[in-house]
């Protein structure tokens, strides 16, 4: 693919950076968690967005179908939420004297699904949710139904309450590209929420990116100039989740698998974009690392026994994993 | 900018791959520095020519830096991999290997440029001045070559050269049978002829030491022959009254010191024999005969002695004194008492001690004998010195008065003399 050039990326640029404007003005203090997200939709990956209760995950999500202009539907997941709630079912109607199945899309038939506590949903509507996520389609009594495009998933669950959910298996968590944690706000931040908010009253926000902008800038992400050293470092790392690779990993029970590396490619390139670059860099994949692999490094009983957490381990593969595969000389050491 | 940072990449370049270089390099060379420094101590010990160790160290350094060379091609570091070095270094997010690869513009160029390395000089300094010191101490430190020292001579035991130097003597003067002496040197060149590193063996000592006391008691016991006869010949009175030159009563003394000098390790020579037999023979010699062969004899007397001189102190053993018991006029006197000698001998006939008379021993050995010594024997009650001190008395030693005599003398070899003769002189 041809990279882009320059006046591309500046103009790529520029629209993110309006993006990015308008959902800060919405959700405070949260920049990152906002940086992360616009990298995720552009890389084209569904989101987990994790974090205590009232942090603002669906004011976030709300802000961003308004500025994308795109179409969002909200799932509250419950324990007695079925599949057919999620994905639509077809229903007996009359037409014309005859009487016949139509299909009556479900909630999930949206450009950006909030899919809210998806952890307290049983594993079997959580799957239907999981495989429209991964084929982008939906089938129904053997009719296959493609979902709207962009489609994004953007699920929340929440830290606590852990009796009567079901924690998503490893398998299912791979399908999120990205995994971010919602942290608290400080006593700065909630002052200013307290003067700039009211309860019950939704923050206006404007449309800055059409749907087909959106898809341009995710096209133009992809077309972000990879080095083949920044490739190699991508896989280094992604091989260096693995027990026995690395001495970081000794705790691992499972690495992470080459969806993971895929991920870690494509939320560089689109990070890379967003910073108004034409390369993805070493930088870059620092950045994504822990939200594209640390829910898919799975740990063993001995770390739970010493409170490791894969956040943790993550951070030791990016320090032990050299940027540059290239051996040096004893005599020279790094200053 | 290009050119900038194209130099800048191939900078970092030849800095990793030099050091590469050295990292191989310096360790060889100072390996090859001792194995040359120890090559040049051998040399300079061997009196050897340095020139070929200096044309085989720099043929060695050259070799070792091809190899090197060669190796390090293995590792090569290229310009790109520079530039992508410098990226993470500097942080400049790939832009520098992206522009090398054609995307994007190159970074502006910057003052200084950091490529993020420190040399750890101690790993290249340390075993090179090592080995080069070495190198260094191997050619100043000051060596003797093995041909300028002539190897050190080992010395015959003392025991053999003071034996050699007695037969020499005894041969010199003509005093013992030729035989004999040939017999004796036989012995003494078996000895001798043997590996340099057996004469100080313990048998080869023991050895030593009994040919040199066989050797001592064969010249003493000649000594002693020889005085006698010529003591003999001297004394005015061995006439007897029809003027044979021996009288009958010192007729059996004579000949037992004729046999003595016939017999023994070291005879006298036969002429001289011969000629001390006619003495008393039918055809005695004449006055003038006998003063002469006296003369000869006590000459050979006193070689005797100077060969008893070189055979040594170590020599064990106490003059023995030829006599009757008689009191007769003798060359030594004793000290105080009596003032007459005696001389007891080991003979047929038991040598008279007067009861309650005191008579000294005179000791011909004057080399092993202090002035005032006087060896006596007494009758009578030993005088015991209740407040002498008890203490042990080394055997031959004269502890106290009255302790008995302890005058001891070996006439022979001992037993493990003996052992030791017979199983060098089968």
């Amino acid at each position: 693919m041809e990279p882009p050039n320059e006046k591309e990326i500046a103009s790529a640029a520029e629209k993110l950076q309006r993006l990015r404007k308008e959902l800060n003005a919405v959700l405070f203090g949260q920049e990152t968690l906002i940086d992360g997200v616009i990298t995720g939709l552009l890389a084209r990956g569904h989101l987990l967005l994790e974090g205590l209760p009232g942090l603002g995950k669906t004011e976030l999500v709300k802000a961003l179908s308004r500025a994308l202009g795109l179409q969002s539907k909200r799932i509250q997941f419950t324990p007695d939420l079925l599949p057919g709630d999620v994905t639509g079912s077809p229903i007996l109607q009359e037409n014309q004297g005859r009487r016949e199945f139509v299909f009556q899309p479900g909630p999930l038939f949206g450009n950006l699904v909030l899919a809210d506590e998806i952890n307290r949903a049983s594993p079997k509507t959580q799957s239907a949710l999981l495989e429209a996520m991964q084929e982008r389609r939906v089938t129904v009594m053997g009719v296959t139904h493609p979902l709207p495009d962009p489609f994004f998933v953007v699920a929340t669950q929440n830290p606590i309450e852990l009796e009567g959910t079901y924690p998503l298996p490893e398998a299912q968590l791979d399908r999120f590209l990205f995994k971010l944690d919602v942290p608290r706000a400080g006593a700065a931040v909630l002052e200013r929420i307290v003067n700039g908010r009211e309860m019950g009253v939704e923050p206006t926000v404007e449309a800055v990116l059409t749907k087909e902008e959106l898809s341009e800038l995710s096209a133009l992400a992809r077309r972000i100039y990879l080095p083949p050293v920044v490739a190699n470092y991508i896989a280094r790392l992604v091989d260096g989740t693995h027990p026995g690779s690395s001495q970081a990993a000794a705790q691992v029970k499972f690495g992470a698998s080459p969806r993971a590396a895929l991920g870690l490619a494509a939320a560089s390139r689109a990070r890379a974009l967003l910073e108004g670059r034409m390369n993805a860099s070493f930088e870059d994949v620092a950045a994504v690392a822990l939200p594209v692999l640390g829910h898919r490094v799975l740990l063993d009983y001995s770390a739970r026994l010493t409170g490791e957490t894969s956040a943790g381990v993550i951070a030791r593969v990016l320090a032990e994993v050299p940027r540059q595969n290239r051996e040096t000389p004893g005599v020279l050491a790094n200053a | 900018m290009e050119k900038f940072w194209l130099r800048q990449g191939s900078r970092v370049a030849a800095l990793v791959n030099g050091a590469r270089w050295l990292e191989f390099a310096v360790p060889a060379v100072a390996g090859w520095c001792f194995a040359a420094g120890c090559a040049v101590l051998l040399a300079r010990r061997a009196g050897w020519s340095l020139t070929p160790i200096v044309a085989a160290t720099a043929v060695s350094v050259a070799v070792i830096s091809v190899l090197g060379w060669r190796r390090m091609r293995r590792y090569w570091f290229t310009r790109e991999d520079g530039l992508v070095r410098l990226d993470a270094v500097l942080g400049l997010h790939n832009r520098l290997s992206s522009a090398f690869a054609g995307v994007g513009d190159w970074p502006r160029s910057m003052p200084t440029v950091e490529d993020g390395f420190r040399w750890r000089w101690q790993r290249l300094v340390a075993p090179l001045v090592c080995g080069l010191a070495f190198f260094a101490a191997a050619l100043w430190v000051p060596i003797t070559p093995e041909a300028s020292v002539a190897p050190a001579k080992l010395e015959m035991p003392l025991a053999l050269t003071q034996v050699e130097a007695a037969l020499e003597e005894l041969k010199r003067d003509n005093v013992s049978d030729p035989e004999a002496l040939a017999a004796m040197e036989q012995k003494l060149e078996a000895l001798r002829t043997q590996p340099p590193d057996q004469w100080y063996s313990q048998g080869g000592l023991e050895a030593a030491d009994a040919l040199r006391n066989e050797t001592g008691h064969a010249i003493a016991s000649l000594e002693r022959n020889l005085d006698a006869v010529t003591k003999t010949l001297g004394d005015p009175n061995r006439q007897n009254g029809s003027g044979a030159p021996i009288a009958p009563d010192k007729e059996t003394e004579w000949n037992d010191t004729l046999k003595g000098l016939q017999s023994g390790g070291l005879p006298l020579n036969k002429n001289d024999l011969a000629e001390l037999k006619q003495c008393n023979g039918k055809n005695g010699l004449t006055p003038q005969q006998i003063q002469a062969l006296q003369k000869k004899l006590s000459q050979q007397a006193g070689a005797c002695q100077s060969a008893m001189g070189k055979v040594g102190a170590a020599l064990d053993n106490a003059k023995t004194c030829q006599g009757d018991g008689s009191q007769q006029d003798a060359p030594y006197q004793g000290t105080g008492g009596g003032g007459n000698t005696a001389q007891l001998g080991m003979r047929d006939a038991p040598t008279t001690i007067a009861p309650q008379q005191e008579q000294a021993l005179a000791s011909q050995d004057t080399e092993h004998t202090a002035l005032g010594d006087v060896m006596k024997v007494t009758t009578g009650q030993h005088k015991v010195d209740p407040n002498a001190p008890a203490v042990s008395s080394v055997g031959g030693a004269v502890a106290s008065e009255g302790s008995g005599g302890e005058a001891v003398w070996k006439s022979a070899p001992s037993p493990k003399e003996e052992t030791v003769l017979r199983k060098y002189f089968k």
